[in-house]
Order: structure tokens, then C-alpha cells, then sequence
């Protein structure tokens, strides 16, 4: 017994604590650290962090950001984002009895050639009729569109995890039927670029 | 609140049992783990709160030891079609991680939620006890 907990706490010194740096588009911010014995073993690693933690913001705790290692340098691992969900209790509070829940899953293409997918929700103040739903999932599918047509991914994602995208779903949106609230409640980067992800 | 080595505690409440493993950040790496079986004789005390306490104590006193100040707490109960709310030893195991001195962080249920499965054990009529 004695011998064998020897061996683990050599095991354990044998490892190295690495910091995780966000990605540029959140300011490079420490966002947590992990432990390995060897870098390449970090590569891929997923950490998740809050909106509200990297802001100082208490009002966005609702936003989980995803980052995947890519690089490592150092003791430091730089990450990329790799897509956002808002917290499973958060989407629950908004869901109501007697009123309409629109979903709708949208891929679409950025200008610079990264395919995301937006999940954006709408929630309306009471039961919407099927060709209403209909309607406003549609323009919930043509706001995401243009506007990922003329930004980058790092534009995009900033307008959507600030809550400027949902801002102009609501806006087009409440004219087919009053509107509560809407979230873009998940996005994943589905692909990169192809020339770009050699670099 | 970067401040200090954050870990993430996961707690898995069942009926049966509890199991606690903190892990990092990342949850690629496994700190410390303890399980009800670990702490009790008794299969039936496995997920009692009062073992729930002790394996937290146990795994704090771990977690500490390598240098982890604060945990995120991940709750998961069985979820896919069982129970989706976690099981006795759930609440105590947090309170617990709290009084042995480790800082808690966000709290989140992590119960998996199927967006439609198999169907639940207990037949047509349900489970007639």
C-alpha cells in the first residue's frame, strides 16, 4: 500500500500545470489551467468558460463559450472557439405554458469561409399559428444569412454572443406575432476554411 | 476569480450511489475520484447524504493537496430515460465540498436529457411496486 501511493505522487510530479489562454476574439484572457505529463496530450482539450467570467459581467453567467486547444506553447495553450450554448436552465426559465417555442437550425457560411451553425429560439407571448411559426422561423433563417454573409466568424460570434443578432430577429420578427425573448441558444463551428487551418 | 487552480467537481447522484471525480478545467484530467462504496460497508448507505459528505471531505482533502482552491460543480443524475433529478447524496455532497474549504463556483445540472430514446424500463403500466 505504501509503495503504491509512492509511485502516484511521482506520477503526479511528473506533470505540469498549463495555462489556457482564450482565443483573440475574447481578449486572450486566462481562462483556466490544466495538467499533463506531456504538451501534445493537450491538443484538443475542450474548456468552458462563461460569458460572465470572462467579462466581469454577472448578466451573462446564461452564456457557455467552448474553446478547444490548438496550440501550445510554453506552458501556455492558446485555444480556438469552437461554439457557444446557453446553460439548459436558462433556455427551461424562457419556456412557458401556452406560448411558442420556435426553433430553428441555420448553417450558413462566413465571408471568410468558416461554416457555423446557429440555432437561434424564439419565444412568442402566446401560441403562434403553425403558418406564423412558419414565417417567423423563416426570417430567423434570412437575418442569420445576411448577416453572416458580410462578417467574419470573429464579427459573427461577437454579435451573437452579445445578443445583437437576436436583437435583429425580434425586431423583423415581432411584426408576424408578438415576441417575448430571443436567443440564439447554441452555435458550433461545423468547418474552417480548408487553406487557412494549415497555418 | 482566476485567482488559484480551478477544478471542476462532478457528482453523480443516483439512488445507488454517488460518485464525486474532480477533475480540471478541461475534465481531461482526473484529480481525485470517490465513490459510496469507498466510504461505506453497506450497499445500501452508498447513497445515503451522510456518505455523500464523507467521500467529499475525502476528495477535497485530495483536491487540495494538489493545489485546486475552488471547483465548478457539474450534478448529473442517471438521466437519459431514468430519473432526471439527482439522487439524495447530491445536495450534501456540495455542501460538504463547500465547508472542507474549497471555493464554489458555477453550479450546473449536467443530467443527460435524451431529445427522444428507448423506451423506460417498467412496461406499459409502469413500475407497480
Amino acid at each position: 500500500m505504501a509503495r503504491r501511493t509512492q509511485r502516484k505522487a511521482d506520477r503526479a510530479k511528473a506533470k505540469q500545470w498549463y495555462k489556457i489562454i482564450g482565443p483573440e476574439m475574447f481578449g486572450r484572457s486566462p481562462v483556466g489551467e490544466t495538467v499533463a505529463n506531456d504538451p501534445a496530450k493537450l491538443m484538443g482539450r475542450v474548456i468552458e468558460t462563461t460569458l460572465g467570467d470572462l467579462t466581469n459581467n454577472f448578466s451573462k453567467q446564461n452564456t457557455k463559450l467552448r474553446f478547444k486547444v490548438d496550440r501550445v506553447a510554453g506552458d501556455s495553450a492558446y485555444t480556438k472557439f469552437i461554439g457557444h450554448e446557453m446553460t439548459t436552465d436558462y433556455i427551461r426559465s424562457l419556456v412557458k405554458r401556452r406560448t411558442s417555442r420556435i426553433d430553428s437550425i441555420v448553417d450558413v457560411t462566413t465571408n471568410d469561409g468558416y461554416t457555423v451553425r446557429v440555432k437561434p429560439s424564439c419565444f412568442t407571448v402566446k401560441r403562434a399559428r403553425a403558418n406564423q411559426v412558419k414565417t417567423i422561423r423563416e426570417i430567423a433563417r434570412q437575418v442569420v444569412q445576411e448577416k453572416a454573409g458580410d462578417l467574419d466568424l470573429n464579427g459573427l460570434i461577437q454579435e451573437i454572443v452579445l445578443g445583437k443578432l437576436s436583437l435583429e430577429i425580434y425586431r423583423d420578427a415581432k411584426e408576424i406575432y408578438p415576441l417575448r425573448r430571443v436567443e440564439v441558444r447554441k452555435t458550433q463551428i461545423l468547418s474552417e476554411p480548408v487553406a487557412q487551418s494549415a497555418s | 476569480m482566476t485567482e488559484g487552480k480551478w477544478g471542476i467537481a462532478h457528482i453523480f447522484a443516483s439512488f445507488n450511489n454517488t460518485l464525486i471525480t474532480i477533475t480540471d478545467m478541461t475534465g481531461a484530467e482526473t484529480l481525485a475520484k470517490v465513490s459510496g462504496g469507498m466510504v461505506v460497508k453497506a450497499a445500501r448507505d452508498e447513497s445515503s447524504p451522510y456518505t455523500a459528505m464523507q467521500m467529499a471531505m475525502q476528495v477535497a482533502e485530495q483536491a487540495k493537496s494538489k493545489g485546486i482552491v475552488g471547483v465548478h460543480v457539474k450534478v448529473r443524475a442517471p438521466g437519459g430515460n431514468r430519473q432526471r433529478s439527482p439522487g439524495p447524496g447530491a445536495q450534501a455532497a456540495i455542501r460538504a465540498l463547500a465547508r472542507a474549504g474549497l471555493r464554489i463556483g458555477r453550479i450546473e445540472d449536467a443530467t443527460p436529457i435524451p431529445h427522444d430514446g428507448t423506451k423506460p424500463s417498467g412496461g406499459k403500466r409502469g413500475r407497480r411496486v
